[in-house]
């Protein structure tokens, strides 16, 4: 079995599904190890990969072969890897349900909730949200299809850097060790390494998490603050990501690994992130709908702040930053003001997540 | 019965297989000695294939030191008479092994552990007889009626009601024709709630009433102590159960045991919450090692056969009452054990002698009250629907062949990890369906509601504050009580539209209906009334800690928001 997928011109046998520059760079970094389907639903995307080589700023790997014929990937690929947004998540494993066979393993690198049970409405600030209505992706894919070997991955990977061959580390969290070393043996190289978890719940909400605090961070710089303030940002951000992770179930440990502080500190220090240039742009006073007007790819955040929040509310959980950052993003609260009421807190513990 | 019932007849319903020698309960112990001989085969080829030489050395020093001290604190009448020799002998073998005076160390160690799981195989054997099965399928029905008939007589006043027929106090609902044409082609497992030590007899008849062959079931070892008792469980299929031991070795042959009955196509019945729910809540939480050997014998057959292999189906059964009998010893260790100092212990006992079984079976049915079998959906051990051909069902309804799951790269794969994790999912699609099978009573909603408005009343008490409320600050004002009563069953007859319970049918008679009948079946046999009316109409409880029990079984379904 080794010997026959090791070799250049086999049929992949595994498969990224979604050609987002998350996803492009995963392509990428499994073809060190084998050859992989890079699925994009877009034909024209499609043909411009295979014709110029490049996606996203990306170069493609020769063993890389991109595609639009979703079921032919599902039949031929034992391990699949889509890498797309929250928010079309349970639309797409409807869709892929009827291809799957119960000996697929999914391996996801989505960074987002699922709400699509409970009707969310963006306007709607009174929305109280229970835990049975918000999803991790890992439960949508259980929920829709039959696979139940299911993983997760999530680390500091931005994808700019992956692509320039920096090195970089990531966490595949899943309850089979089955799927763990399978996801090892796809995405270790010289320059990837891969730590493993076996809290899936914990590993997604860190992910999502903390693209609240890359909000918060982008604001920061927007103002021109310094180091100290983000290092306040991403410590106390931290701790309100573990009060509400435990909560959805995730273990506290798993946030202070790379999946939780490791992703955290990364996504609030570059300047590459989506989130991240959403809060810079609402510092420097640009409203949020032009913002999103101009991005191409979604800013998972924006979703996150609102899923949060409703969750904080409903679990009584203080989130003191994520609800400022959530008035700035929906009520208009100027970003000064915001920062002035978070330093004005008294009486706080430092640590008080871990006994 | 009104024509919303969710319960169905089953009084004219034959066994599946009639012809006895069909069945592998009867075939298998034909050859006793021959499954016994495979069991410990199996278990040492197992604990030899799991275990470096180094940890079964341990885990035979393990086993002798725990054996050592059961037989010394805690001897059954049931035990062998010779367990002191046996297990000196195998200490003075362990003690040669530990200072090399053996030649060949492997071999030695591979005798003691022979000796010591056949020794727990043949323990664990039951020996089903198709004459006492036969004798049991005759006499029980007969001694039940005459107990219903003459018990109750006392009871009841009206002059008409002589004759009660069982179909009056155990009432069937679910999936039974379903279960009926599965069991002729797959292992079928009953895995039911368990609340009372009557579980047992109720389970055992409503099974044998659905006409399913016998099952096997493992039953404490301690039942055995009565000799009449546990000639005749042995013979109905009993397999025992030693819960003194805990060592590594024995459970391996329990586990050996009860996979190769699967494998073997023996219908079986174990309850996975392990005990009686404490709490009187339905089960959160399974113990997991009975449960995971369906999952290792599904794999098993899979590999005897990879292309028609025989399906393992697993059936959660939920077992309702008005009352259960031991309620009181039940929920005084559940606050003691979860309550640690908070709880004081109110020494008193209920009902004397409730233990024996019966004792129970006394008093259920020398009451007037009902209970309610509900088999639920049957699913293959990776939680999918199956249908009437055995065969499993996706969510798309496409049909799927579930040995992939088992396999890597088109090949079978052992995988004792993956299988775990298969065993933890199984274990929470059972749970889902659990509730989904739930029948709620009108004694289950009144006790739930009257609970939540004592509790709304006093929101700043903790639990064992509120249970020890005074008498007077727990009245709930009648008008305040019918208004969340309604409110409580409307959305129990929305939850029920969608599938997610079951109800009484009971529960779609009048609002004064409904309570009256749940006042004269709550908890009836206790001392203390659970909930009663008071003079001005009002409605209270003589004792919170059955309150609170019997709320306990409603508990999770979201009621609450409905109560204010």
């Amino acid at each position: 079995m080794a010997s026959e997928s090791n070799t250049t011109y086999h049929k992949p046998q595994v498969a990224v599904l979604g050609a987002g520059t998350f996803g492009t760079a995963i392509a990428n970094l499994i073809s060190e190890n084998e050859s992989v389907y890079l699925y994009s639903r877009n034909e024209d995307s499609v043909e411009k990969i295979n014709s110029t080589g490049y996606n996203h700023g990306q170069k493609m790997s020769s063993k890389v072969i991109a595609t639009s014929d979703l079921e032919m990937v599902i039949e031929n690929s034992a391990v699949l890897l889509p890498m797309i947004p929250s928010s079309n998540c349970r639309a797409f494993f409807k869709e892929i349900a009827p291809f799957l066979k119960p000996n697929h393993t999914i391996i996801h690198g989505t960074k987002g909730f699922d709400i699509s049970k409970a009707n969310a409405d963006e306007d709607d600030n009174e929305l109280l949200l229970d835990k049975k209505l918000v999803n991790t992706i890992s439960q949508v894919i259980h929920e829709e299809t039959i696979v139940l070997k299911i993983g997760v991955i999530a680390g500091p990977n931005l994808s700019k850097e992956i692509a320039d061959g920096q090195p970089a580390a990531t966490v595949i969290a899943s309850e089979f060790d089955a799927v763990i070393n399978e996801g090892m043996r796809l995405l270790k190289s010289q320059r990837f390494q891969v730590f493993k978890s076996y809290d899936v719940v914990g590993v997604e909400t860190a992910g999502s998490l903390k693209n609240i605090m890359a909000i918060g961070s982008g604001i920061l710089y927007g103002l021109d603050y310094g180091d100290n303030a983000r290092a306040m940002l991403i410590s106390r951000g931290l701790n309100e990501i573990i009060r509400l992770g435990t909560k959805l179930g995730g273990d506290a440990k798993t946030y202070l690994g790379v999946a939780g502080v490791g992703d955290l500190v990364a996504t609030c220090s570059s300047k590459l992130s989506r989130n991240f240039t959403i809060g810079y742009w609402l510092a420097k006073g640009k409203p949020l709908q032009d913002i999103l007007n101009e991005m191409t790819e979604v800013a998972e955040g924006i979703k996150t702040v609102m899923i949060a929040m409703a969750l904080a509310n409903n679990y009584n959980i203080k989130m003191p930053i994520t609800s400022r950052i959530f008035e700035v993003l929906f009520h208009n609260l100027p970003v000064e003001k915001g920062i002035a009421e978070l330093m004005e807190y008294r009486n706080l513990l430092d640590v008080d997540f871990i006994n | 019965m009104s024509k919303s019932s969710i319960y169905k007849d089953v009084q004219k319903l034959n066994l599946v297989t009639p012809d006895y020698k069909k069945w592998p309960i009867y075939n298998i112990f034909e050859n006793r000695d021959d499954f016994v001989q495979e069991v410990a085969w199996q278990a040492i080829d197992e604990i030899f294939k799991r275990n470096s030489i180094a940890d079964i050395k341990e885990q035979l020093a393990s086993a002798y030191y725990l054996e050592k001290i059961r037989i010394k604190t805690d001897p059954y009448k049931v035990d062998l008479d010779d367990e002191n020799e046996f297990w000196k002998s195998v200490k003075i073998r362990m003690t040669d092994l530990m200072v090399g005076n053996v030649e060949n160390e492997k071999n030695e160690i591979k005798t003691v552990v022979e000796d010591i799981v056949k020794r727990y195989a043949e323990e664990i054997t039951g020996d089903f007889k198709i004459s006492t099965y036969r004798f049991a399928q005759g006499m029980v029905p007969v001694i039940l009626r005459r107990v219903l008939n003459s018990a109750r007589a006392k009871y009841i006043k009206k002059f008409y009601s002589n004759k009660y027929l069982l179909s009056d106090k155990i009432h069937y609902t679910g999936h039974i024709d379903l279960i009926r044409q599965l069991a002729t082609k797959a292992t079928i497992i009953f895995v039911p709630t368990h609340f009372s030590n009557l579980d047992n007899i109720l389970i055992g008849w409503a099974i044998e009433s659905i006409g399913i062959p016998p099952v096997i079931y493992g039953a404490g070892l301690n039942l055995f102590n009565s000799r009449i008792l546990g000639y005749y469980m042995s013979r109905l299929g009993a397999y025992k159960l030693d819960r003194r031991k805990k060592n590594d070795i024995y459970l391996e042959t329990l586990k050996t045991y009860s996979r190769i009955s699967i494998e073997k196509g023996c219908h079986y019945l174990f309850y996975p919450g392990g005990t009686r729910s404490r709490s009187g809540m339905l089960e959160s939480r399974f113990k997991l090692g009975l449960l995971g050997t369906a999952v290792d014998a599904q794999f098993e057959n899979c590999k005897k056969n990879e292309t028609d292999y025989k399906k393992v189906i697993l059936v959660p059964t939920v077992i309702n009452y008005h009352f259960v009998l031991e309620a009181k010893q039940l929920i005084e260790q559940h606050l003691k054990s979860e309550g640690k100092e908070k709880y004081f212990l109110n020494n008193e006992a209920d009902i004397k002698g409730a233990s024996t079984v019966l004792n129970l079976m006394w008093k259920f049915f020398s009451t007037e009250s009902e209970s309610a079998i509900s088999f639920g959906q049957p699913m293959d051990i990776f939680g999918n629907k199956v249908n009437a051909l055995g065969e499993s069902h996706d969510k798309q309804a496409r049909v799927i062949d579930i040995s992939n799951y088992f396999r890597k790269d088109n090949e079978l794969v052992e995988d004792d990890q993956r299988n775990s994790v298969y065993t933890k999912m199984l274990s929470d699609q059972l749970l889902k369906e659990y509730r989904k099978s739930s029948v709620v009573f009108t004694s289950h909603i009144v006790a739930y509601t009257v609970y939540e408005l004592i509790k709304k009343m006093h929101p700043k008490l903790d639990l064992y504050n509120l249970l020890r409320l005074p008498s007077d600050d727990r009245i709930i004002a009648k008008d305040t009580f019918i208004k969340n009563l309604e409110n409580a069953i409307q959305f129990l007859k929305s939850k029920a539209d969608e599938g997610s319970i079951l109800l009484d049918p009971k529960l779609h008679n009048s609002t004064e209906d409904i309570i009256e009948h749940a006042l004269s079946n709550l908890g009836i046999y206790h001392k203390e009334r659970v909930v009663y009316q008071t003079k001005q109409g009002d409605f209270t409880s003589e004792n919170m800690n059955l309150l609170y029990y019997y709320h306990n079984r409603l508990y999770g379904f979201g009621i609450q928001y409905h109560i204010s």
